[in-house]
């Protein structure tokens, strides 16, 4: 007898959608999407790095308002209960504390302004002497031209406070004096402010990078590559090498056009380089994902994915992990293999590969 | 909100918007890609994020607002199918490995197992047919779309899906020797 196969089987062959790689995915796509309208539209301010892959775990709301006198104007980004990290194009980058709201207000080739709305933003700027980097809180003007920074708003009334890690920024406040802050010193109105920095000590950096952290493999791999060494803070690119953004950028590009042994270097380049880098947790899940499915490298992969649990984010954590209790099934290591899957159970006991996971190991 | 009241927002360059449709049919677009490409995780992500793009970028075309899903759809099987052909031409030039699909990963655990089995048998086979000869298949037996949805997806006549499908039927019948 005929057997009559069995229609609408996309239950048994779905995809694993994770919040991550959803966010993965939307980041890459709305840079692309960017970057294509910045063809078409010369001159334009381009927030570039948009969102990391934890945007959307991050309650997160863009919105690009309509109409607006350039593409990105009116941009604001908010954020809820957690820090969000943004990357502009030219490789500034802005970290926005819990409860904020920035709002882009125009961007050009000479002048970007934005306007801090509530809460409080670290600034990252990077130098572009042709270019006005322009933060205004109520009446207060923050200008700088390179340099990091942050600005924090009071909740109510009109308190703001200007703490300035490196370089020197001009301040103009509600009655037009103008006073230049330089590295190490604060300026604020408004002494009841509920802001995160104490008045009295000096002002630790706004975006602190990552620090650098080297922990030997205990699973018997050897930690010889870039993204097992310490990241390297921007050293390099005063020498004329791509910055964070573009050396992502490309990165991906390679991969996209399956030049995956040129998109695995890039990706090693990037940690090497950028290790304290917002996307560098992506960059390395990317790393293990790219020698784990394509390069069939999965002592390679389990490197880059241990680097994606050591760091300080939680996000794309849960695939890490169980795509390292894959891998060290793979390699045929079954003590490694059953300690993954039981730290994989402990933290998410019923998550998304619980059922696939159930059993490997054995 | 409807699929055409984002749609008309996208039109007007709403970020959100994109974003918001991006979301809603995510499982959509990535389940396509995922099933056409045999699950091949970087492939699904860069078909799916191509398939978006182009949505976007065309949406000004689509006379229907309120048939996004189906159109965005049906750009991601043309998506999966360039990807397909591109493969293959490299694999013909000795510059890509031979494709072969992880059923094992493919296919959910919770699968039954007769069902299973015959995913397994359908995807083992796949490998060897012309791509369009696969992918309506795929979207005949996986997917278990009608000849006409088919037909609007793979912007083929209905008799040229029909063809396909049963071409691939019996292919599938006599690379592993069952029944058609």
């Amino acid at each position: 007898m005929t057997q009559q196969p069995q229609l609408d089987n996309r239950a048994h062959v779905a995809p694993e959608l994770s919040e991550e790689r959803l966010a993965s995915v939307w980041f890459n796509l709305s840079s692309e999407q960017r970057r294509r309208s910045q063809r078409t539209r010369r001159g334009m301010f381009v927030a570039a790095g948009a969102l990391a892959a934890a945007a959307a775990a991050l309650l997160v709301v863009w919105r690009v308002m309509p109409a607006a006198p350039d593409q990105w104007a009116g941009t604001v980004l908010r954020t809820a209960k957690t820090p969000m990290q943004v990357a502009l194009a030219d490789g500034s980058t802005i970290k926005a504390q819990p409860a904020t709201e920035l709002q882009l207000l125009s961007g050009s080739k000479t002048q970007v302004r934005f306007a801090l709305r509530r809460g409080k933003a670290a600034f990252e700027v990077a130098r572009d002497k042709k270019r006005d980097f322009i933060v205004e809180a109520g009446d207060v003007r923050v200008r700088v031209v390179g340099t990091r920074f942050s600005v924090a708003r009071a909740a109510a009334g009109n308190g703001v406070e200007v703490v300035v890690a490196r370089g020197i920024v001009e301040v103009r406040d509600g009655q037009g004096k103008t006073l230049r802050l330089s590295a190490g010193q604060r300026w604020s109105r408004g002494v009841n402010l509920a802001l995160a920095s104490p008045a009295k000590q000096p002002p630790s950096p706004p975006v602190p990078p990552a620090p650098p952290r080297v922990e030997p493999p205990d699973d018997g791999t050897r930690g010889g590559d870039a993204e097992s060494k310490p990241p390297q803070r921007r050293r390099s690119r005063s020498r004329g090498a791509p910055s964070a953004a573009k050396l992502f950028e490309q990165a991906t590009a390679l991969r996209r056009a399956a030049k995956h042994h040129a998109a695995e270097r890039a990706y090693r380049r990037f940690l090497a380089r950028y290790g304290g880098d917002a996307r560098a947790p992506l960059v390395a899940f990317e790393l293990g994902r790219l020698r784990m499915d394509q390069l069939g490298d999965a002592r390679g992969a389990v490197r880059a994915l241990r680097r994606v649990l050591r760091s300080k984010r939680a996000v794309l954590r849960e695939d890490a992990l169980a795509r390292l209790v894959l891998l060290y099934g793979r390699l045929g290591d079954k003590r490694a293999c059953g300690r993954s899957k039981a730290r994989y159970v402990r933290l998410y006991p019923h998550g998304r590969y619980a059922a696939h996971l159930a059993d490997r190991c054995r | 909100m409807a699929d055409a009241d984002l749609v008309a927002q996208a039109r007007e360059g709403a970020g959100w918007a994109h974003e918001a449709l991006y979301r809603r049919h995510a499982s959509l677009v990535f389940g396509l890609a995922h099933r056409l490409l045999g699950g091949r995780e970087h492939e699904v992500d860069d078909v799916a994020q191509e398939a978006f793009l182009q949505a976007f970028e065309k949406l000004d075309k689509l006379r229907d607002a309120q048939s996004f899903a189906k159109w965005v759809g049906s750009i991601a099987v043309r998506c999966a199918q360039r990807r397909l052909r591109r493969e293959r031409l490299r694999r013909r030039l000795g510059l890509g490995p031979a494709e072969s699909i992880d059923t094992e990963r493919l296919i959910a655990p919770t699968t039954p197992p007769d069902v299973a089995a015959e995913l397994r048998r359908l995807y083992a086979a796949v490998g060897a047919m012309p791509v369009q000869v696969r992918t309506a298949l795929i979207l005949r037996r996986v997917e278990g779309m009608s000849v006409d949805e088919i037909a609007e997806h793979m912007s083929l006549s209905r008799s040229t899906v029909k063809r396909r499908v049963a071409r691939g039927e019996a292919q599938l019948a006599k690379l592993i020797g069952g029944a058609p």
